[in-house]
C-alpha cells in the first residue's frame, strides 16, 4: 500500500482533500481488519469512524522511522477493535458442528476459499485463541505487544497461540465441512 | 510458522474489502465529527457535564453532612464576641427529674438565652416557676449540653447532715427575686418540676442558669468544597499507538470518619484512657481527584490530591451534687446528682496527596481493585477543644496544634462499573492509619484510623 508523502503532509496541514485521499486508500484495508477483529462486525462503521478521527487528529505522532503509515493506522484500528470487544458482550458467532474422522486440512484447501470464508472458518476457533492467532500469525505482532494489547501475560499469549495452532491442526473437519455441505449455510 | 499458517497470513494480512461499509456516508460522518466546530461543541458539552456532575456530588455530600446534625433544629447565630464564630446553638427544655414538660425552646443569641413571652405564660399556667435569676447567661464554650439530669439520692435523705440543710436567707431572697422577675421578659431558664437550690450551683452561673435544659450546638460548617472543573484533554491524545500507558482521571467524594486513640506516657499514666473514652467519631467529608496511570496489565499508579475534613467530638461530663425540691409546691429539699455532658466539636482540614499502587481485575464491565499506598497530609486548619489534663479543657487551633502534618498508610478497595470505554463509576472505601505524634498541650501520642467511603467517576483518555 503506497501512501505518498505529500498526502501525509497534506493531512498534517489539515487539508481536506488530502484527508479524503488517505481515507480512500486506507478504508478497504482497515475495513477488512475490522472484519477480522470485531466480534460484532455490525459495529465496524463506528470503529472505522473513530479510527479515522484519531488518525487525522494525531497524525503528527506518526513516526515514519518506526514503520509504514498503514501499519500505524492498522494498530489504531486493532486497538479500538479489541477495546470494543472487551466492552461488548458479543461473542464470535460462527459455530460449526464438528464431524469425526475428517482428513487433515492441507494448505491447498485454502485456495478454494474466499478470504471472507477463510475468516469465518478461523472465527470458529475459541475467541481468545482467535485473537492471538490473528495478532501473531496474520498481523505479525510479538507476544510482548500482544500481551500489552490484550492486557494479558506474555506466557498466556504464548499458551493461547499454541492452543490456536493445535486447534488448527486438530479441527480440520470444520474446514472440510465448510468446503462441503456447510459451505453456504454459515451465517 | 508452518505452511498452512503462512498461507493464511498471505491471504489475510493484506486483505482489503469494502463489504458492509458505505464509503460516502462514513466519510461525511468523519468530516463532521473532526471539524473544529464539532470539537469545540464536544468540549463545551464535556465541561458542562463535569461541572454539573461535580456540583451534584458536592451538593449530596454537603447536604448529608449538614442534615446529619441540623435536622429538626432551628438555630440562631452565635455572638460575635465568641472565639469561634461559626458555631450556632439552640436550647430546648429538658425534664430534669423525669416529669413531662411542655416543649420550650430557648434560643441563644449573642450568648444570651431569652425566653419569649409565650413561654412565660406556660409557666404561669404550670404555676411551678423557678427563676434562678434574671441575669443574661454568658455561655463560654461552643458546646452542646447534651445531658443534664438531676437525680434524687434517696439514700442521702437519711443522712442526718442533710437534714440540717438550711436554706440561706440569700437563697430565699433570691427566690423572692425570682418571683419578682417572673414578669420580666429576661427570664432565662425554666423548670416546672424541680428547683435547684444548691449553693454550689448557685455559684456557678452556667450550671444553674441552664439547669434542666439541653443546649444543642449546631455547627455551621463553612464549606470549602471546591468544584474543580475539568477540561477534557484533546481527543487527539486518546487511544493512539504511541500512548502505551493509559491515564485516567478520577474524581470522587464521600464521607470520613476518624477514630482517634491516645497513648499513655509515663508522665501522665491513665490520662490517655480518659481522653479516648471522651472522644467520639463524627462524620466528615472528602473530595478528591487523582490520576490513575497504567503501569502494567493489571496494575496502576494512583496519584492525586484530596481535601479532607475530619470531625470528632469531645464529651466532657460534669457531675455535681445538688439539692432539689421534691415537688413544685414543696419547700423540702432533697439531695440529688446533677450530671451534665458538654460536647465539644472538633474539626481538622487537610490537603492530602495520596500515592497508591493499584491492582485490579476486570470481569465483564465490572472492575474490582485494591489500592495500597501512602499519603501525606498537610493540615491547614484545625480547631476544637480537648483535655489538657484530667480537669482542664483547652482550646486548640492551628497555632496551638493538636495535629501536625502526618503520613498515612492506606488501603483502598474499590469496585467500578464501566458505563463506556471512557467512563466508569466507582465506589471506594479508603482505610488509613496514621500517627500524629505529640501535640502541643497534652504531650500524648495520638494515632488514628480513618474510614473514608466515597463514590466517584473515572475518565479514561
Amino acid at each position: 500500500m503506497e501512501i505518498s508523502k505529500s498526502c501525509i503532509e497534506g493531512c498534517l496541514r489539515g487539508d481536506n482533500s488530502a484527508q479524503r485521499e488517505l481515507y480512500d486508500l486506507l478504508l478497504p484495508y482497515l475495513n477488512a481488519l475490522c472484519g477480522r477483529y470485531l466480534k460484532d462486525v455490525s459495529h465496524r462503521k463506528d470503529i472505522l469512524q473513530e479510527a479515522f478521527i484519531i488518525i487525522f487528529s494525531s497524525i503528527e505522532q506518526y513516526d515514519k522511522q518506526k514503520g509504514e503509515f498503514h501499519s500505524w493506522a492498522s494498530r489504531i484500528t486493532i486497538n479500538l477493535s479489541l477495546k470494543h470487544n472487551r466492552s461488548s458482550r458479543a461473542e464470535f458467532y460462527t459455530h460449526i458442528e464438528s464431524e469425526t474422522n475428517q482428513p487433515k486440512v492441507s494448505p491447498e484447501v485454502l485456495d478454494q476459499l474466499s478470504n471472507e470464508e477463510l475468516t469465518r472458518f478461523l472465527r470458529t476457533m475459541p475467541a481468545k485463541y482467535y485473537e492471538v492467532f490473528n495478532l501473531f500469525i496474520i498481523d505479525g505482532f510479538t507476544h510482548d505487544e500482544i500481551a500489552e494489547m490484550l492486557q494479558i501475560k506474555v506466557s498466556l499469549s504464548r499458551k493461547r497461540l499454541a492452543r490456536a495452532r493445535a486447534w488448527l491442526q486438530e479441527k480440520p473437519k470444520s474446514l472440510n465441512a465448510l468446503l462441503g455441505d456447510y459451505r453456504f449455510s454459515i451465517s | 510458522m508452518d505452511k498452512l499458517e503462512q498461507k493464511i497470513r498471505n491471504r489475510l494480512a493484506k486483505d482489503s474489502s469494502m463489504a458492509g461499509i458505505e464509503s460516502e456516508s462514513l466519510w461525511n460522518a468523519i468530516s463532521q465529527a473532526s471539524s473544529p466546530a464539532a470539537e469545540l461543541q464536544k468540549k463545551r458539552r464535556f465541561i458542562l457535564f463535569w461541572v454539573f456532575g461535580a456540583a451534584l456530588i458536592g451538593g449530596v455530600v454537603w447536604s448529608a453532612l449538614v442534615t446529619d446534625e441540623n435536622s429538626m433544629a432551628a438555630y440562631f447565630p452565635r455572638g460575635e464576641n465568641e472565639g469561634i464564630q461559626t458555631d450556632y446553638y439552640l436550647v430546648s427544655e429538658n425534664d430534669a427529674v423525669g416529669h413531662e414538660v411542655d416543649g420550650l425552646e430557648v434560643s441563644a443569641v449573642q450568648n444570651t438565652l431569652n425566653i419569649e413571652k409565650k413561654n412565660t405564660k406556660k409557666l404561669e399556667e404550670s404555676k411551678k416557676p423557678y427563676l434562678p435569676n434574671n441575669k443574661k447567661i454568658t455561655v463560654h464554650n461552643p458546646v452542646r449540653l447534651e445531658q443534664n439530669t438531676t437525680q434524687f439520692k434517696p439514700s442521702d435523705l437519711d443522712d442526718p447532715s442533710l437534714n440540717s440543710v438550711v436554706i440561706s436567707p440569700e437563697l430565699k431572697s433570691e427566690h423572692a427575686e425570682i418571683y419578682e422577675n417572673f414578669e420580666s421578659d429576661e427570664v432565662l431558664v425554666l423548670n416546672n418540676s424541680a428547683v435547684l437550690v444548691d449553693d454550689n450551683l448557685l455559684i456557678t452561673n452556667l450550671f444553674e442558669e441552664t439547669s434542666a435544659n439541653r443546649l444543642h450546638r449546631i455547627e455551621a460548617r463553612e464549606s470549602n468544597l471546591s468544584v474543580k472543573s475539568y477540561i477534557k484533554p484533546d481527543f487527539d491524545q486518546a487511544v493512539t499507538p504511541k500512548t502505551k500507558k493509559g491515564i485516567s482521571l478520577n474524581i470522587y467524594a464521600g464521607l470520613v470518619t476518624a477514630q482517634n486513640n491516645f497513648k499513655n506516657s509515663s508522665e501522665t499514666p491513665g490520662f490517655a484512657d480518659s481522653l479516648d473514652t471522651s472522644l467520639s467519631a463524627e462524620l466528615g467529608g472528602r473530595l478528591g481527584a487523582s490520576y490513575r496511570i497504567s503501569k502494567g496489565k493489571n496494575w496502576n499508579v494512583n496519584v492525586g490530591l484530596e481535601y479532607v475534613q475530619w470531625n470528632d467530638r469531645f464529651d466532657k461530663v460534669l457531675i455535681s451534687d445538688t439539692l432539689v425540691f421534691e415537688n413544685s409546691g414543696s419547700q423540702e429539699l432533697s439531695p440529688a446528682i446533677n450530671t451534665r455532658t458538654i460536647r465539644h466539636y472538633n474539626k481538622l482540614s487537610s490537603l492530602t496527596v495520596p500515592v497508591e499502587l493499584e491492582l485490579y481485575k476486570d470481569i465483564e464491565s465490572i472492575r474490582f481493585g485494591l489500592g495500597l499506598g501512602t499519603s501525606y497530609s498537610v493540615v491547614f486548619g484545625q480547631e476544637g477543644r480537648l483535655l489538657k489534663d484530667e480537669l482542664t479543657v483547652v482550646d486548640y487551633s492551628q497555632s496551638n496544634k493538636r495535629y501536625t502534618n502526618f503520613l498515612s498508610f492506606r488501603a483502598t478497595p474499590f469496585i467500578g462499573y464501566k458505563l463506556s470505554e471512557k467512563l466508569m463509576v466507582n465506589a471506594l472505601c479508603t482505610i488509613g492509619i496514621q500517627s500524629h505524634g505529640d501535640n502541643s498541650f497534652t504531650n500524648l501520642k495520638e494515632n488514628s484510623l480513618t474510614i473514608m467511603p466515597a463514590v466517584g467517576v473515572s475518565l479514561n483518555y
